[in-house]
């Protein structure tokens, strides 16, 4: 066959004839793959779910999920048991600003607020260092959320050259977020940050106050700083680290301005 | 049959894609953090490179010259999207790694490139070696490239931890590790061409 010329009626007919060949092979394959796809996304999405409420007894079977409700930005899905629909606990997605883009994660919390186990769903962060927030916060000590306990790191020179190396308090699954205590070591809390990653850190804790506040209305939730105190310990100790914090964030900000203009 | 033996080892060695003529380092340099990745960014666009050359070669004489770059785009995407759909059904986790990195195939040079100067030309068995050959080139640079910056920068081989944490060298796993891994490997394959 002799190659067609350039005229206007070979170049319609050859670029319809291939657009038709195209759209065959593409909606053939369309059809093969897309049931796969969607209920792989379905299966993920029920797999991840119960992954952070019921992390010891991945059985989906044994649970049913409720249909998605959305609370101030945040996604939630309740997981009830078959056997007698009393709910187990809650999965929670909620995304903040991390150091590259989006962070979005989701937090599985049981009826009494304790954190069951957390999924990081998207991020952008830095590999090797804010990337990490995939299982930092699943590894390490456990943090403790009755008070009076603040992790305090030595700063040895061991420490500095290999600060991912000492042992730190980071875990925080089992931590009962009803007590209003889960803030970073540096922020007067008793969780550790990401060693050398502080924002991915924030934007963690932040989205983690963000999905707590969703499934319990009660906690009041302070703006600036993200401190969580619930209803029921507004007089006693958790307001104290709430209002501390709220007071001390603002003028520290300030201080260091001051400072920065001095120079 | 010597013919086509050529073709292929000129696309693996003598013309290679990465080290040689220096084509598609998008990818190259983004997917590479390690070697499963390098692997599979490699195997995607062998898959595609082999099927748009043949195919293109089999409809060379219904391309009239005046519509082939928009011809060729469109059967290239086509192949692209194919793979997407495929990846996101068999093989979703290296799909989600390589993410915007897959749609990204169609503007790799590499591709029009074979389409181009050799498929349009070649009959359409020559263009599938040269299309192997040229994949088979691109993969091996890029699973080179990502073995390197995997163990060095965090002490594993096909992710299994080997190194112990002390020796890490993060930067390698960073961009700026892509840069200076390609460039000495760049060197030490021209060093040994030149012998």
């Amino acid at each position: 066959m002799k190659k067609l010329k350039s005229g206007f009626w070979e170049m319609v007919l050859s670029l319809t004839l291939i657009s038709a060949l195209v759209a065959i092979m593409l909606g053939f394959s369309y059809i093969k793959t897309s049931v796969l796809v969607s209920d792989l996304a379905e299966k993920n999405r029920r797999d991840g779910i119960l992954e952070v409420v019921v992390p010891n007894n991945i059985n989906s079977s044994d649970y049913f999920i409720g249909e998605s409700e959305l609370i101030d930005e945040s996604t939630l899905y309740n997981v009830y048991a078959i056997s007698d629909s009393s709910l187990v606990g809650t999965a929670v997605v909620s995304s903040d600003n991390g150091f590259g883009g989006n962070l979005t994660i989701m937090f599985g919390f049981d009826t009494t607020g304790v954190i069951t186990g957390y999924k990081v769903l998207e991020h952008s962060e830095t590999p090797g260092l804010g990337a990490q927030v995939t299982d930092w916060f699943k590894r390490g000590t456990g943090v403790s959320s009755s008070g009076g306990y603040s992790y305090e790191r030595k700063k040895t020179v061991m420490n500095f050259l290999f600060g991912k190396f000492a042992a730190s308090a980071h875990n925080i699954i089992g931590l009962d977020m009803s007590a209003g205590k889960a803030s970073l070591s540096k922020d007067g809390g008793t969780i550790d940050a990401i060693t050398a990653s502080t924002i991915t850190s924030r934007a963690f804790m932040r989205a983690l106050k963000k999905s707590y506040s969703a499934v319990n209305p009660n906690a009041a939730v302070d703006a600036a700083t993200g401190a969580t105190g619930s209803a029921a310990d507004a007089e006693t100790g958790a307001t104290t680290v709430a209002s501390d914090d709220s007071a001390q964030q603002p003028t520290l900000t300030f201080e260091r301005k001051k400072r920065f203009l001095r120079r | 049959m010597n013919k086509y033996i050529k073709i292929f080892t000129d696309g693996v060695i003598n013309n290679n894609p990465t080290f040689v003529l220096l084509l598609g380092m998008c990818p190259t340099l983004a997917t590479t953090t390690s070697a499963l990745n390098g692997l599979g960014m490699g195997l995607a666009t062998m898959f595609v490179l082999i099927f748009s050359n043949v195919f293109i070669s089999l409809l060379k004489n219904l391309i009239p010259d005046g519509v082939r770059i928009p011809c060729y785009i469109v059967l290239i995407a086509t192949f692209v999207t194919v793979l997407q759909m495929l990846m996101q059904a068999y093989v979703p986790a290296l799909y989600e790694t390589l993410g915007l990195f897959i749609p990204l195939i169609v503007v790799n040079c590499i591709i029009l490139g074979r389409a181009e100067a050799f498929a349009a030309k070649n009959n359409p068995f020559a263009s599938f070696m040269d299309g192997l050959g040229t994949g088979l080139g691109f993969t091996l640079a890029l699973t080179l490239l990502g073995f390197i910056r995997e163990l060095l920068g965090k002490g594993s081989v096909l992710g299994h931890v080997i190194l112990p944490g002390q020796t890490n060298i993060l930067v390698f796993v960073l961009a700026p590790g892509a840069f200076i891994t390609l460039g000495l490997l760049i060197a030490v394959v021209n060093s040994v061409r030149n012998k």
